[in-house]
């Protein structure tokens, strides 16, 4: 499995925040695409695509360099996840990507009848210009420091909904994005 | 009649079946992968899956009295095994001797060899000298083991067993392997999904948990300087030391802070 070092150092920052010493989402990830190799005929790569603070992330892996026109078939699967019990369901898209056409029809079918979703919702052959090679950095580190820099601010006084009033006051009287704004907090303590 | 469907293999030299056998082993055939497609309006975790499987193995297999289906990891060192189920209890019984006691046994043979291993007498069975004779002695006197193929790699292997001796014959053998051959696409599908779903399950926790873990870290530096590493390192600590989830330690103290400054601001 290859990952780039950003994608590698993001994995690690989530992982931190899981509770159990055994979980590791690089490990999980590799033994997902592991399993994708042998399953899979002419297996490429893969991704794991949701939504966080209103970007889209993709944290994405191959198997081998390849060139996007080698791709022949691709297959966009959803997996539902749910934060909590009042927030909506979080949304996570799984694509797989292989050389030969066809190569992933046989799982398409097997993953409609496993979860009982509609065959229409297991998508072959759409995303197949999508996969990015060697892997994406993802906003997952810029959220990181932006929360950081929100908790200065509520550790100096202010509540969660002010801290973030704050920050985006500087940052348009600075004339600079949110991230820019909570890298100089974090740069200004001692 | 014999041989009249296709898709099944007649009778193998020297095995003789009527045609009522025949047509009854065929159509238990039929209807064992009629199941195994038909599979699930739900979401089956993968154990589950591997039950279901198990209990069509023994109505597609003639003289089977049990079965169990066990996934291996092939490339680790012992063969570890990734999850297994069993039709009856015996059978789990069988497995435990097989994969924990002796890590010996024809499921283990059929992996390892990639071909289909069949016993009749698994009391005086030479094949296992340490397997056969434990389990002959629970009453289960014949053995069938079919390895789940894939093109590439084997993982893992259908075990079927029954108390009669040479219960299994080479058409019941056939049988099998045509049973093996969509059951080990179809589990190992079902692993597919279910680690993209561990996976998915592990996201959704982090990207839940992360953000107070980023504020109380921000709290913990803009109270004592240092880095963010030092700051996690000082929240873990706090986790260990008072048997507290990390997350939660997180959450008490952003919670502790905003609680301060709404009271500031109630004094003010």
């Amino acid at each position: 499995m290859r990952i780039s070092l950003a994608l590698a150092a993001d994995l690690a920052l989530l992982t931190q925040a899981l509770e159990g010493s055994s979980a590791d989402l690089a490990s999980t990830l590799a033994l997902l695409a592991s399993q994708a190799v042998v399953g899979i005929p002419s297996y490429v790569g893969l991704s794991v695509q949701f939504e966080l603070d209103n970007a889209r992330v993709v944290i994405t892996t191959m198997e081998t360099a390849v060139d996007i026109a080698e791709i022949g078939t691709s297959l966009r699967f959803p997996l539902t996840g749910i934060r909590d019990h009042d927030a909506e369901p979080a949304s996570f898209v799984l694509v797989l990507y292989a050389r030969e056409a066809g190569a992933l029809v046989d799982l398409a079918a097997d993953l409609a009848w496993l979860t009982g979703r509609p065959l229409e919702e297991i998508v072959l052959d759409e995303d197949r210009a999508g996969l990015g090679v060697g892997g994406k950095s993802t906003p997952l580190r810029s959220t990181s420091t932006v929360n950081q820099a929100l908790g200065v601010l509520i550790g100096s006084g202010l509540t969660a909904v002010e801290a973030r009033a704050e920050l985006q006051r500087r940052a348009t009287a600075d004339g600079v994005d949110e991230l820019q704004t909570a890298e100089k907090v974090l740069r200004s303590l001692p | 009649m014999t041989g009249t469907d296709p898709s099944v293999p007649g009778p193998t030299r020297g095995v003789e079946l009527s045609d009522e056998q025949a047509t009854a082993d065929a159509a238990d055939l039929h209807e064992s992968l009629g199941q195994l497609a038909a599979l699930v309006t739900g979401s089956w975790p993968l154990t589950e899956l591997l039950s279901q499987v198990a209990t069509f193995a023994v109505r597609a297999i003639p003289g089977a009295d049990g079965a169990g289906v066990t996934l291996l990891a092939m490339t680790q060192p012992d063969n570890v095994v990734q999850a297994l189920a069993a039709s009856h209890p015996f059978v789990a019984e069988i497995d435990e001797i097989q994969y924990v006691t002796l890590h010996e046994g024809p499921c283990i043979t059929a992996a390892i060899e990639r071909r289909t291993v069949r016993s009749g007498s698994l009391g005086g069975e030479k094949m296992w000298p340490r397997f056969g004779p434990r389990v002959g002695r629970l009453g289960i006197h014949s053995a069938l083991s079919l390895p789940l193929l894939l093109p590439d790699q084997v993982v893992g292997a259908i075990n079927v067993y029954a108390h009669a001796k040479d219960a299994f014959d080479e058409h019941a053998a056939a049988l099998g392997e045509l049973f093996a051959a969509p059951a080990a696409v179809a589990v190992h599908n079902a692993q597919i999904l279910a680690q993209a779903q561990a996976l998915t399950a592990q996201l959704q926790m982090a990207l839940t948990n992360r953000p107070v873990i980023d504020q109380a870290i921000g709290i913990v530096r803009g109270r004592s300087g240092g880095s963010s590493d030092e700051a996690f390192a000082k929240l873990r600590a706090i986790s260990q030391a008072d048997h507290v989830k990390l997350v939660d330690v997180a959450r008490h103290i952003v919670d502790e802070a905003v609680r301060r400054a709404r009271s500031r601001h109630t004094q003010s």
